[in-house]
């Protein structure tokens, strides 16, 4: 049953923006995304911290982008699944219908 | 919009920004939140932009602390790894980097823990800040001793003395029942009890003296004359004659103490009349008012003594000196706090060889290391992180060396104490300053033998370093050539001091003093013997071992009376001082002094109780042509010059001849009977004499000493240095020897290839020997080149210290040159023959 490190709930969070944002998954897009999942206000510097964790966990890549002025001339950092991230994803949805699908009565 | 696009965020907020990111994700950090900006400044214009920039820093910074944290534990874990490794794979380099510094840091704590007992002395006292002991100046000369009457009157006369006390020590017969013992007893004033941090265990505190018949007596001595007997209220007989009562145990006295003394017994026991004598008697220590200022004080106090001592007319000047001072300061200049600056200081200098052996050998090794800093580099380290790391490696490596040397110093302690003769202890509560010192001088080590490595390694400019174009280890070694150079510069003066040192000792032993001190036996004087001297003297006399015998003041080494003296042409207030014996006929036959002019005192002549004998520094002094005959006084005692001796050394040879004068009467209190025997048979020589001595004085125990012997404990503190400076040495030079091991076995694994070509057109063993070992027998010409001038220039300080004084021959600077490179060669020929022998094709095939 638990072969696989199952996410946290966070993570699954950042994770599920990612794989949403498509191509266009960076910074302000994810921090955006994450806010409206979550309905909490996000600092950058915690994005940061767990985007950092995740890509030491091998669970996201990073790829960098053009530079644009309205950045100040910064290039922006675009986060994609990997692999390993998509199974982590697909895992732990999984093991979370399981938990419901035994569940008949309705939790009132 | 273009408006908009201009706009730059807050420099300080965007400052701030770019020093607390992370710095991998630092310049997609400040884009987004830039982006971020830009659209808030189009929506809420630019104050509130920038606010709202600030509020993004203010909410990150927790995400901040966490992230640098998090990673600097990341990166501190492989930092961790890689040392270990680098320790296990380097099994040899890392054994003599740890070894080095770990004997360099043993014998630092070791001499931090002398340091600290030396500083402690009588800093127990609680009020030993306002305690100061009373000296005397007479004419330039400094005395510890004091007159008996001054410490009462500087009291009643100077509102500033709150407390004094008179201290005299004497060493006298203690019995009680059938024990007797030689015991140190001191006799003071009761505000002694005051003054002094010596804590009452039974007795009255309040007045520890009750009469003048008591006495307070430390622990152990209450332990070894009453066992387990309660001592309040025992009768301890003195000297045989004086009763006195114990009626208070104190502590022992710490051994940091300059006072030692087993027995306490007031002062007043002298007489009303001694104690209001002014002759130097006994010690004085007095307390000053906490708001006196001691150096009015000494000001006002200077002349008192030649306004209340009227008999002499002295130049005699009051003075006084803090009691933590005693210890280490000599009133004459020098002293204790020497050693203590002279080991301190080398010290330093074998933990500095250590670091040094340390530098030399990560840099020598740093071309191995290159790649790892330029791949390191490559993946983003910064400069900052490989200092890091290289600083945090050798610290790690100083923590291992810690705890080795926390046990070679568990090891060593005693014999240690052995040498020193201390008694330093190694508990948990020995205070904060040790545990301290430690923690410095383990960070001391490990930044100081790791700055240079690290700011060297991390300067590799990785493309050059993976490129294969790196510093190969031997390109700029001149910087750790100057290191090897000072190395041994260090261990060749320390070889030349040892060997000064001990030949100094060697020929103080052996100086002509002016008398023979050989086979003299002394013995301490008591009345009883006094009562029957003649009785006595005949006996021992026709004892045929015996080849003659005396009684005296003192020995002719510590000749200690002082007294003010005229002669002919002069009246007795145109005095000066000398040094003189009061002795027995026969003193000078007794030591073998030999008379130049004049005549030895003769028993038979009734008048020579009043004569004088001299020695020719007092001829020299008084500037008398024809001394014999001439008109002579010790105060008012008129006698005549009858006979002139040859100069002996009066004193320890770190002092001149001086004036003495020797006069044949019985008056002055003869301390001690030296007794010559022949040479044969001395075991029994002695236990027939101690036979006669029971006969006369049953009480008293044959307490004998040679005087060869107690000639030697003169020098006790010169041969404690000279042997503590032999095992410094010792280790100064196993250090650095380490070092150069190291170095040779890393300079011969760089030149395999070479070696090994060399040995394939025919290169023969010691050829490959001597090519290994020219390098560092250069730099150690080199070194010996700057030890000799500076080992000179040290001795020739040390060596003033003594009027008597041993040549620096060139032989000495040759023979530690020469021991210098025996050792280096032996070090150095091993790696060297090593490489030689090792089969050429293994050499050539090894990339």
């Amino acid at each position: 049953m638990r072969e696989m490190n199952l996410l946290s709930r966070w993570e699954e969070v950042y994770l599920l923006s990612i794989w949403e944002l498509k191509d266009n998954a960076y910074g302000v897009t994810i921090k955006k995304k994450v806010s409206k999942k979550t309905g909490k206000i996000l600092s950058y510097g915690g994005l940061y911290f767990v985007l950092a964790q995740l890509a030491k966990k091998g669970l996201v890549a990073k790829s960098t982008g053009e530079p644009t002025h309205k950045r100040g001339g910064r290039r922006k950092h675009y986060y994609s699944l990997t692999q390993k991230g998509k199974r982590a994803l697909q895992a732990t949805h999984e093991y979370q219908k399981s938990l419901w699908d035994n569940v008949t009565e309705p939790i009132t | 919009m273009m408006h908009v696009e201009k706009k730059r965020p807050p420099i300080i907020a965007a400052w701030l920004l770019r020093h607390l990111a992370f710095q991998e994700d630092e310049s997609s950090l400040m884009g987004d939140i830039e982006e971020d900006y830009r659209d808030a400044l189009t929506k809420w214009g630019a104050f509130k932009a920038a606010c709202w920039y600030w509020l993004q820093i203010v909410l990150s910074i927790p995400a901040f602390c966490k992230s640098y944290v998090y990673w600097s534990s990341v990166m501190f874990k492989n930092y961790l790894k890689t040392a270990l490794r680098i320790v296990k794979k380097h099994k040899s380099f890392s054994f003599i980097n740890i070894a080095g510094l770990a004997v360099g840091m043993a014998c630092c704590v070791l001499i931090l823990m002398w340091v600290q007992d030396e500083l402690s002395y009588d800093r127990f006292h609680a009020n030993h800040k306002q305690l100061y002991r009373t000296i005397l100046n007479h004419e330039g000369q400094w005395y510890t001793a004091s007159p008996w009457a001054l410490a009462p009157i500087l009291k009643e006369e100077y509102p500033e003395v709150t407390l004094c006390t008179r201290y005299a020590g004497r060493n006298l017969l203690c019995a009680y029942q059938e024990r007797s013992y030689y015991e140190p007893v001191a006799f003071v004033d009761p505000d002694f009890f005051e003054m002094f941090t010596f804590p009452l265990i039974k007795g009255n505190s309040e007045s520890p003296f009750p009469t003048n018949n008591s006495a307070v007596i430390t622990e152990r001595t209450a332990k070894k004359y009453f066992g387990n007997e309660d001592p309040i209220g025992k009768v301890l007989k003195i000297n045989n004659d004086t009763e006195l009562f114990v009626t208070g145990i104190i502590k022992d006295v710490p051994t940091n103490s300059h006072m030692n003394f087993d027995i306490l017994a007031p002062v007043q026991l002298f007489g009303e009349e001694t104690l209001t004598d002014w002759s130097l008697g006994s010690s004085a220590y007095i307390m000053l008012h906490e708001n006196a200022s001691p150096d009015v004080f000494r000001e006002k106090i200077s002349g008192v003594i030649m306004k209340y001592d009227t008999r002499t007319k002295a130049k005699n000047i009051a003075d006084i000196q803090p009691l933590s001072r005693i210890h280490l300061y000599d009133l004459r200049g020098g002293g204790n706090i020497v050693y203590v600056y002279i080991f301190s200081t080398i010290a330093a200098f074998i933990l500095l060889i250590a670091c040094i052996n340390f530098m030399n050998l990560a840099t020598a090794r740093g071309g191995m290391r290159a790649k790892e800093v330029g791949m390191r580099k490559v993946v983003g380290a910064r400069r900052s992180n490989v200092i890091k790391q290289f600083l945090g490696e050798s610290l790690l490596l100083s923590v291992i060396a810690l705890c080795v040397a926390i046990g070679l110093v568990v090891l060593l302690l005693k014999p240690f104490n052995t040498i020193a003769e201390k008694n330093l202890t190694l508990d948990p509560g020995m205070g904060l300053s040790i545990l301290l010192g430690l923690l410095g001088i383990t960070i001391f080590t490990g930044i100081i033998s790791g700055s240079y490595p690290a700011l060297f390694l991390s300067s590799f400019q990785a493309v050059r370093v993976i490129k294969g174009n790196y510093f190969k280890g031997s390109q700029k070694p001149l910087l750790r050539k100057g290191l090897v150079v000072f190395q041994f510069t260090i261990a060749i003066v320390l070889i030349i001091g040892t060997v000064i040192i001990y030949k100094q000792l060697n020929y103080i032993r052996n100086k002509e003093l002016g008398f023979n001190r050989n086979q003299v036996i002394s013995l301490r004087m008591n009345n009883d013997i006094r009562a029957n001297m003649s009785a006595f003297k005949d006996e021992i006399k026709r004892y045929p071992s015996v080849i003659n015998m005396t009684s005296a003041t003192s020995q002719p080494t510590q000749v200690g009376n002082i007294n003010p003296v005229y002669w002919e042409g002069r009246g007795p207030d145109q005095y000066e001082t000398m040094r003189f014996v009061a002795m027995d006929v026969d003193y000078i036959k007794t030591f073998e002094m030999e008379v130049v002019d004049g005549r030895d005192f003769s028993e038979d002549l009734q008048t020579d109780t009043q004569n004088y004998i001299v020695n020719e520094e007092a001829v020299k002094f008084m500037g008398l042509k024809n001394p014999v005959g001439k008109l002579f006084s010790i105060w008012d005692r008129e006698g005549q010059i009858i006979g002139v001796v040859k100069n002996f050394h009066s004193r320890s040879l770190h002092n001149d001849f001086e004036p003495v004068v020797l006069t044949m009467t019985q008056n002055w209190g003869h301390n001690f009977v030296f007794i010559r025997i022949r040479p044969e048979y001395t075991s029994r020589t002695l236990s027939d004499l101690e036979g006669i001595w029971k006969k006369f004085v049953p009480d008293y125990p044959f307490n004998y000493q040679f005087l060869d012997e107690s000639f030697e404990a003169l020098y006790r503190a010169d041969r404690r240095t000279g042997i503590l400076f032999k095992y410094f040495t010792i280790l100064a030079i196993f250090i650095s020897c380490l070092g150069i091991f190291g170095l040779a076995a890393f300079t011969s694994e760089q030149r395999t290839k070479e070696i090994g070509v060399r040995k394939v057109l025919g290169a023969s063993i010691p050829h490959i020997t001597t090519l290994i070992s020219k390098e560092f027998m250069i730099l150690l010409t080199l070194a010996n080149g700057i030890a000799w001038p500076a080992a000179f220039f040290l001795m020739h300080k040390m060596l003033s210290n003594y009027a008597y004084r041993t040549e620096m021959s060139f032989w000495i600077f040759l023979l530690a040159g020469g021991l210098a490179y025996a050792v280096a060669l032996m070090t150095v020929s091993y790696q060297a023959i090593k490489a030689a022998r090792t089969d050429p094709v293994n050499a050539l095939r090894y990339e």
